[in-house]
């Protein structure tokens, strides 16, 4: 009875015999007929050593390089597009870019896409299976060549800012888990509780990029505001980062030249590099953010009551040792990964928003009275700014970076004149508030003792 | 005399039949005699008398469990042997080749699943075999070693059915293992909290031995597939021959007193000690017609019919099982992403569960203390009646029925107080170890289960009377225990009612 099962009723075999048909109904001359009336029915296998792969696809995809097959129902269906030309199949295989399990002989296990078929790998669809381009070639090269998803997936990861958090390479912030090898994490690596669609990775994804904290409920991410082209597009570039087995002689020819690209072309402007890093959290800097899953408010870096007293030290400081209490990262070469040059384009590219440049002319009072200024923190200044890390809604000004980036001038200047555009209003009695300088003073010094 | 030329085409031209004549030196065996003689000169006939007794042949009497398992092991040989032309004992390719045997391999499908399926029938029929030999008491005299034999083949197949477990080399069997090997490794527990592991660390070396390495690998993978193809086979088979040969040496399948006539049918000499030391087939006329001196039949056709019956019924089954139901092959085995729950292989979930509870007393002790006190049932128990007869009787039975209902209210209400209430760490997180390894579920189950024994040992003022309570209760708490390891513990080893109920991970 297994003989004949194997022999008479598996579902290839009914597929090769359908595929003859095919072929003697599409036969135009003699030759077309024999060929077709001496296509044997067996299994078809390509075998890519170095690659690891043994696809038996072919068995039932069997019009895959036939011209003719168009108006056929799959399997038996030519490739679509020209990709088969440079990607010839017994070079690649077929699980190289669409994944599933090559080694099965049935629709169900070698797709692998329902329960109990126990594959990490599962058939990729469109438009995800444009991830598997970019294993091998660059990202950027593919807008038009193929795999517009993934480009402008690729597009989107450097504009949103994602490695503000989240660590690639090496490079960004300690936030969020790092995105090495995330396209190579199975069904088993991620937490499925709350995924509502298919249990499939890319379904994960998608779901987790429209609304992080519905997937993972005490997320930090905040919502991507992304539409669906937008998560699709992030969605393939994510799993287009995982692990490959490329060889020397596979390595296509843009993959060599973005790797040299990386020593030698221009590097990223300073704009880039605060797309790539700072925009996730500081959006546009000129306005305090409130951001809702880290619950604190994000100071405006680019605000230009903020860059008017700034100085390119003061700057370049707070980028490099970032603020340890808080979720800004240090961006120094050892911790976030940006070199001294980049830092300083960061730093170029914020004094750009800068309008004008004003001194620094508040004088601290002698005998500044640490005691009154506790006074008088708590009754203005503990609404926003609270006395330890937990209870500030704004920048916990314990922070060592804080006190060790802003002189007692600046604090004060900023406590009397405020910060346009922001929450931080000017307390001076000079300035629209009623504090006088000595007051100030007295709260500077308090400032001081905290922490 | 004709010339050698022609005495030489002569027995060419007779070759088929001389030939044929040397191979059924007796004949063909169209005659009782002739079948006697074949079974006797024959060496794979020869496993059996050429008379079998009557009563062996009953099926209520031995339920066929033995030439069962016989049979399951057959067909894991010949299984086993085909696979091995496509298995690769290495970690990058085994799962592979097995996925190459279920969808490529000519009928490798079949094989496969008939592998699995007559493993997994094999162990219960072991266990079933184990308790149908010892409810009728044929383990006395003077059958005590073939008993032993067969603990250790019971403990052979276990070791098989564990090391055969790995080699697909998938999430089941990684973890599986790794399970097993630490359930191996718990002497630990005991070195480490009597605080002597580093001068004597049996448990570590136990762990060293089987895997090669700190962690399942490579090195584990090719020593499984040793043991699992050749070192315990070898073992196995001459302990299978061993346990055949005491069938015979002790005068067959045993049989109760009244299946023999108490006066040999007045034909025969009464009594005496038969010895089968010596065996002879005489010429001459027996004295009755048609009647043997022990109620045997001859082996040929009777016992070989039931045979053969038995060996087509259970191969049907194990057909139409692996037609209909493939061999489990999860995900490839991933040393980063353990199974939650990582479970043993279904024989061996009574265990953990005990394990849960303690490891090195659900994983050592008790194990070996029941293997032990298995091995010396026969020599605890000496006593000379009931043999042959289900329970040795009715009052076996009723004692029998009794430990049966008391170990199931036992196992199951201590069981139910340990998963609502927890133990003895719940109430006194301090407790030392040792304690517990000591005072746990597991061992207290055990030491009650002793208690009524001895205590039915005296009611009844039988050694047998005990053995059968002491038996019975350690057999229902295994079936508890592997049921609820079974259905009842999800992840975390945490209780559930179902698995429908398992969290989503």
């Amino acid at each position: 009875m297994a003989a004949a099962r194997e022999n008479y009723f598996t579902e290839w075999r009914g597929a090769q015999r359908e595929y003859r048909q095919i072929l003697l109904a599409k036969a135009e001359d003699e030759a077309e007929v024999r060929s077709a009336r001496s296509f044997s029915v067996e299994i078809r296998q390509v075998v890519v050593p170095d690659l690891d792969r043994v696809d038996r696809c072919i068995t039932c995809h069997l019009g895959l390089d036939d011209p003719r097959m168009v108006d056929v129902p799959q399997p038996f269906k030519v490739h679509s597009g020209p990709f088969l030309e440079d990607h010839e199949t017994d070079k690649f295989g077929c699980t190289s870019c669409h994944l599933g399990q090559g080694r099965a002989t049935s629709q169900r296990e070698a797709h692998a896409l329902e329960d109990g078929t126990f594959w990490e790998q599962p058939l990729l669809p469109a438009p995800f299976n444009q991830s598997s381009c970019g294993v091998c070639h660059d990202p950027e090269y593919l807008g038009s060549r193929g795999a517009p998803v993934l480009a402008a997936g690729f597009e989107r990861f450097r504009t949103q800012g994602c490695l503000g958090c989240h660590k690639l390479g090496g490079r960004g912030g300690p936030l969020g888990p790092s995105l090495d090898g995330i396209g190579d994490k199975g069904k088993h690596a991620l937490p499925f509780a709350h995924v509502s669609g298919e249990k499939q990775v890319w379904n994960w994804h998608l779901e987790h990029l429209m609304s992080p904290q519905e997937i993972v409920p005490d997320s930090l991410m905040p919502e991507t505001e992304l539409d669906q082209a937008g998560v699709e597009g992030l969605t393939t570039y994510l799993l287009s980062l995982r692990s490959s087995n490329l060889t020397e002689a596979l390595t296509p020819r843009d993959r060599y030249e973005q790797r040299y690209q990386v020593w030698h072309t221009p590097p990223l402007s300073g704009e880039d590099l605060y797309q790539q890093f700072c925009y996730a959290c500081h959006e546009e800097g000129i306005e305090t953010v409130l951001h809702d899953t880290l619950e604190v408010a994000i100071p405006s870096i680019r605000n230009p009551d903020f860059l008017a007293v700034a100085s390119r030290e003061f700057l370049t400081q707070n980028l490099l040792e970032g603020r340890p209490t808080t979720s800004m990262p240090a961006w120094s070469p050892a911790a976030g990964g940006l070199s001294d040059e980049e830092i300083g384009r960061i730093v170029d590219y914020l004094l750009e928003a800068r309008q004008e440049v004003r001194e620094v002319t508040f004088v601290i009072a002698e005998g500044a009275d640490a005691e009154a200024g506790d006074e008088l923190f708590r009754e203005e200044c503990t609404d926003c700014h609270g006395l330890s890390r937990e209870e500030s809604e704004a920048s916990w000004l314990g922070d060592p970076g804080f006190q060790s980036s802003y002189d007692d001038a600046l604090i004060g200047h900023t406590i009397k004149f405020g910060r346009i555009d922001t929450l931080m209003i000017p307390y001076g009695e000079e300035a629209d508030g009623y504090l006088s300088d000595e007051q100030i003073s007295d709260l500077v010094a308090f400032i001081r003792t905290i922490g | 005399m004709p010339s050698a030329l022609h005495r030489f085409l002569d027995n060419l031209k007779r070759v088929p039949k001389t030939f044929l004549g040397s191979v059924r030196r007796h004949g063909k065996a169209t005659s009782d005699r002739g079948r006697s003689q074949a079974v006797f000169s024959n060496l794979f006939l020869h496993i059996h008398s050429v008379k079998t007794h009557k009563n062996s042949l009953k099926p209520g009497y031995t339920l066929g469990f033995g030439l069962l398992t016989t049979v399951c092991l057959v067909i894991l040989t010949v299984t086993g042997i085909l696979l091995m032309v496509y298995y690769k004992p290495t970690p990058e390719l085994a799962y592979k080749s097995i996925k190459d045997i279920h969808f490529v391999v000519p009928t490798g499908r079949m094989m496969r699943n008939l592998h699995r399926w007559a493993a997994h029938g094999m162990v219960v029929l072991v266990f079933l075999h184990m308790a149908r030999v010892f409810y009728t008491a044929s383990y006395r005299r003077p059958r005590e070693f073939n008993w032993f034999a067969g603990i250790a083949l019971l403990a052979l197949t276990l070791a098989l059915s564990f090391t055969g477990y790995l080699l697909p080399w998938d999430q089941l069997a990684y973890w599986a293992t790794t399970i097993g090997v630490n359930i191996a490794s718990s002497p630990r527990e005991l070195t480490d909290a009597l605080g002597i592991t580093q001068l004597f660390d049996p448990g570590g070396a136990i762990r060293h031995l089987l895997l090669g390495a700190n962690t399942p690998g490579a090195e584990a993978l090719i020593r499984f597939h040793l043991l699992h193809v050749m070192v315990l086979p070898i073992l196995l088979f001459a302990l299978v021959g061993v346990h055949f040969w005491r069938i015979r040496k002790d005068g067959g399948l045993s049989r109760p007193e009244s299946a023999d006539p108490p006066d040999g049918g007045g034909f025969f000499p009464r009594g005496g000690n038969k010895t089968y030391g010596l065996m002879a087939i005489v010429r001459g006329r027996s004295p009755a017609v048609g009647r043997a001196p022990e109620n045997t039949v001859n082996s040929w056709p009777h016992l070989f019919i039931a045979q053969m019956a038995i060996f087509m019924a259970a191969t049907v089954i194990l057909l139409a099982l692996s037609l209909a139901i493939d061999a489990p092959l999860k995900e490839p085995a991933n040393p980063a992403i353990p199974e939650n729950p990582a479970k043993a292989p279904w024989y061996f979930l009574g265990l953990q569960e005990l394990v849960s509870y303690s490891g090195f007393m659900g994983g050592v002790g008790i194990p070996l203390i029941s293997m032990i006190g298995l091995a010396l049932i026969p020599y605890l128990d000496r006593e000379r009646g009931g043999v042959g007869v289900w329970f040795s009787g009715p009052e076996g039975r009723r004692v029998a029925l009794r430990s049966a209902v008391f170990s199931t209210a036992l196992v199951v209400g201590l069981l139910a107080f340990a998963i609502n209430f927890g133990w003895l760490r719940e109430w006194y997180p301090d407790i030392p170890q040792l304690v517990i390894t000591f005072v746990n579920p597991g061992t207290v189950i055990a030491a009650c289960f002793a208690a009524w024994s001895l205590w039915i040992m005296r009611r009844t003022d039988s050694t047998r009377m005990g053995a059968i309570a002491l038996f019975t209760c350690f057999l229902i708490g295994y079936i508890i225990l592997t049921y609820v390891g079974t259905v009842h513990r999800g992840p975390n080893w945490e209780f559930y009612w179902s698995q429908a109920s398992w969290p989503i991970h």
